[in-house]
């Protein structure tokens, strides 16, 4: 039954909501590029412990919790499943490396340019940053990034599979 | 884009665009979209259109040929 009583016009709606998600962009476009700025004036500790790591953060943690929610994650994996033959979480999982893999360069970069006085110093340095912080960074923020959508590719596999089943 | 017979119906009815409007709850713009083809109403909207002229859905809305 269809139902219009104090309905606002769908189309008008749905403009509202393309607005807010270019408004949503922008917000995280100025937040990063905040923190950037941060990072270059005021070095790393003033930077990464900043309002705007904090607001990235919890935008990126409410935004994962309301896909969860609404089930989106799951329709997602769906569709990559059904029109692109792809893996939903590859993308996730090599975005959270790369993230990690950038993470460490650029800590990598900080140690070997101020606190090294040699050359090979530099170097020693570099190297052995980047190697801890790829431990610690790459494959930690790649599983974190790319765990909800394999949990919800699962779903969308079983769902698909049932789907098969009862046709 | 579909095609839809939204137009004709609605001046069939002796409505303007306003009223068509008013009696589904959308505003005047959306049903001079929707008759022009550059708006795709969901099907509630156009379950709602179909009442308001007293037509079938298949009367007044089609998909285009591939």
């Amino acid at each position: 039954m269809v139902s219009l009583t104090r309905q606002k016009d769908e189309r008008v709606v749905g403009l509202e909501n393309k607005v807010y998600r270019e408004l949503m962009y922008i917000v995280y476009a100025l937040l990063l590029a905040s923190l950037i700025y941060n990072y270059v004036q005021f070095g790393a500790q003033e930077a990464f412990l900043s309002i705007e790591v904090a607001l990235l953060l919890l935008l990126s943690l409410y935004s994962g919790i309301r896909y969860q929610m609404m089930g989106l994650y799951t329709d997602k994996a769906e569709e990559y499943l059904v029109k692109k033959k792809k893996k939903y979480s590859t993308f996730y999982f090599v975005a959270g490396g790369l993230l990690g893999l950038g993470f460490s360069f650029s800590f990598a970069f900080n140690s070997a340019i101020n606190y090294a006085e040699t050359t090979a110093q530099s170097i020693t340095y570099f190297a052995t940053v980047f190697f801890v912080c790829a431990i610690i960074y790459i494959v930690p923020l790649a599983l974190l990034t790319g765990f909800m959508p394999w949990i919800s590719e699962r779903k969308a596999k079983k769902r698909l599979q049932e789907d098969e089943g009862e046709s | 884009m579909n095609h839809n017979r939204v137009k004709q119906a609605r001046q069939e009815a002796n409505l303007s665009q306003q009223k068509l409007a008013a009696q589904v709850q959308v505003t005047r713009q959306t049903i001079s979209l929707i008759e022009v083809g550059k708006y795709n109403p969901t099907i509630n909207l156009c379950i709602a259109i179909c009442k308001a002229l007293n037509k079938r859905l298949d009367d007044l809305f089609w998909p285009e040929k591939e």
